[in-house]
């Protein structure tokens, strides 16, 4: 990865939104790795991420940061380390409409524990307005028995703003002295 | 507030301005307002030396205060200020929020005027609501220069700062919420949560009751007040407000939460509790808590369906990573100490910081966090994402 791009991940499973929410800020049509669902994944969505989801944010001079979603079946985890190298962060997206986003949360927490001691993870609920619950203070409750204090926020994948804010969170949890 | 007519008196020499009833930082807001858009027209004075008087009529002891003030010097031309018109014969009523030009020509009319002048009124709607928020971006920026506070630097030894000195050269306000409306909308809702039932409380508001509603059950407010109205009754003591609760019925709920009124306004019991301590906050800490000690950030809020604050997301970040006192992530983050106090006020409003009693320890292993060597880069994303926070 070249000195100016960089990227930042999305990650989550099946449907909780990565693929709207890269939409939602990036400065390019997301190009989408789709294909007909074909397991689990069909009861949830008809199309999922095979390969990747991919956007940009340009912030000039050339400079760009690219946007990189996940395939959210299991059966791609292999891709995720190749994903996640050269990161500067990773943002997690639940669906609170599933079974036990817990159990979600738990997985992709697991998978991607090395990257996220290196970096930051900021974590996305998404659904939850028809979905209240569980809420979100039972996230962090998942999160102490886990000894983790990662920022979880209510979102909707479609809003530019909750999207923008979850970058935001990141980046100043990355550096503090960001703002000065 | 009629019009000001130009001063006769010489304009190059401030105007000389006592106040009574204001506390230190509203002062402090004054000076900054008095010598920038006022460019140097007024000056704060004592008492003995002011050509006019301004008395906030909102404080705790304003009727007592303004007696005493008027058997010294019941001649003395005098600017009163307050949400609502006192009625007080021989002065210049300015209501609030104040809005500076307003203010500052009203003590030149009464100044030139060499006496007071009729009583005139300005009803609060006058003055446009949204220039509350003005008045406290106003006492933040006031404050955003603390002494001490701003000379220090990436590389300083943080063990070695005396924070309780450093405080003593700071400007730190307090406030009790029980002696406004936020301690009563946190009895009410106390009320409701424990009993599972929705509890409604009334404001008389324009001699008409109107309600704020929540249900616990649903985890819902539904208020009759809109926004400006609140915030103006934030800073409103108690004691002036007329107001009542009472319990609903299950049916009476639903009528309430479900009548889909547009003059009816509805967010979740932490959104509104959140605003409320914002606006009572105004930069001023909790009375109990001290602003040497530590604040420990049980959890990150909700931020993305909360109401800013400024650079909330930056405290914010600062904390979860270890309790640090206020004064200490204001000189870290630079940024004034007045917006650390407003965060705490909102996040101890919903119980996620608690005011450790010893600091001994965690300031002195306090580690400075070290700039991200992508902090260029971060800034430039910030900047394309639509500003900082």
């Amino acid at each position: 990865m070249s000195s100016n791009n960089h990227k930042i991940i999305f990650t989550g499973p099946v449907g909780a939104g990565k693929t709207t929410a890269i939409n939602s800020i990036s400065d390019i049509p997301v190009m989408k790795t789709d294909e007909s669902a074909s397991d689990m994944a069909r009861s949830r969505k008809s199309t999922t991420t095979v390969a990747m989801d991919y956007g940009l944010l340009i912030i000039g001079e050339g400079e760009r940061i690219h946007l990189y979603g996940t395939p959210g079946q299991e059966r791609f985890d292999f891709m995720w380390d190749i994903l996640t190298r050269g990161g500067l962060g990773l943002i997690l997206l639940l669906d609170n409409s599933r079974s036990d986003p817990f159990k979600d949360m738990r997985f992709f927490l697991d998978s991607f524990k090395e990257f996220i001691d290196d970096n930051k993870i900021v974590i996305g609920i998404t659904h939850m307005e028809n979905n209240p619950e569980p809420a979100i203070e039972t996230y962090h409750q998942n999160l102490n028995a886990l000894n983790m204090n990662a920022p979880v926020f209510e979102v909707d994948a479609r809003k530019e703003e909750d999207i923008s804010t979850l970058l935001k969170v990141l980046l100043y949890s990355l550096d503090p002295w960001l703002g000065e | 507030m009629r019009s000001a007519p130009v001063a006769k008196k010489s304009v190059t020499n401030p105007i000389r301005v006592a106040t009574i009833g204001l506390d230190e930082r509203s002062q402090q807001v004054l000076r900054m307002a008095f010598s920038g858009a006022g460019k140097g027209a007024c000056e704060i004075t004592d008492e003995k030396n002011a050509d006019v008087g301004l008395c906030n009529m909102d404080s705790s002891d304003a009727k007592t205060l303004w007696r005493n003030y008027r058997k010294r010097y019941p001649q003395r031309p005098t600017v009163v200020i307050g949400l609502r018109n006192p009625a007080l014969t021989n002065t210049c009523y300015v209501s609030k929020p104040i809005k500076v030009d307003l203010l500052i020509n009203a003590i030149k009319q009464v100044h030139a005027d060499g006496e007071p002048t009729p009583q005139e009124s300005t009803t609060p709607q006058e003055v446009s609501a949204n220039h509350s928020r003005q008045s406290v971006a106003h006492m933040r920026k006031a404050h955003s220069g603390n002494n001490a506070l701003d000379t220090w630097r990436e590389d300083a030894p943080v063990s070695a700062i005396n924070w309780n000195e450093e405080l003593k050269e700071a400007t730190v306000s307090f406030y009790s919420p029980q002696e406004f409306l936020q301690g009563e909308i946190h009895t009410v809702f106390n009320l409701a949560g424990k009993s599972g039932v929705a509890t409604q409380l009334s404001i008389m508001i324009d001699d008409r009751w109107k309600t704020i509603t929540a249900d616990p059950v649903r985890n819902k407010v539904a208020s009759e007040i809109d926004d400006d109205q609140l915030e103006k009754l934030c800073n409103t003591p108690l004691f002036c407000i007329a107001k009542k609760s009472n319990r609903l019925s299950k049916k009476e709920t639903e009528l309430v939460l479900y009548r889909n009124e547009e003059t009816q306004y509805e967010e979740s019991i932490e959104q509104f509790l959140w605003k409320i301590a914002l606006w009572t906050s105004a930069g001023r800490m909790p009375e109990g808590t001290k602003p040497a000690n530590p604040i420990r950030l049980r959890h990150w809020p909700n931020l993305t369906r909360l109401k800013q604050t400024p650079n909330g997301i930056r405290i914010a970040a600062l904390l979860s990573d270890q309790p640090s006192p206020p004064a200490l992530v204001a000189k870290v983050l630079n940024v004034p100490l007045q917006q650390v106090f407003s965060f705490y006020a909102a996040t101890h409003a919903l119980g996620l910081t608690a005011s450790a009693e010893d600091n001994t320890k965690i300031t002195s292993s306090f580690k400075a966090p070290a700039k991200n060597r992508h902090h260029s880069l971060f800034g430039r994303i910030l900047n394309r994402l639509g500003g900082r926070d």
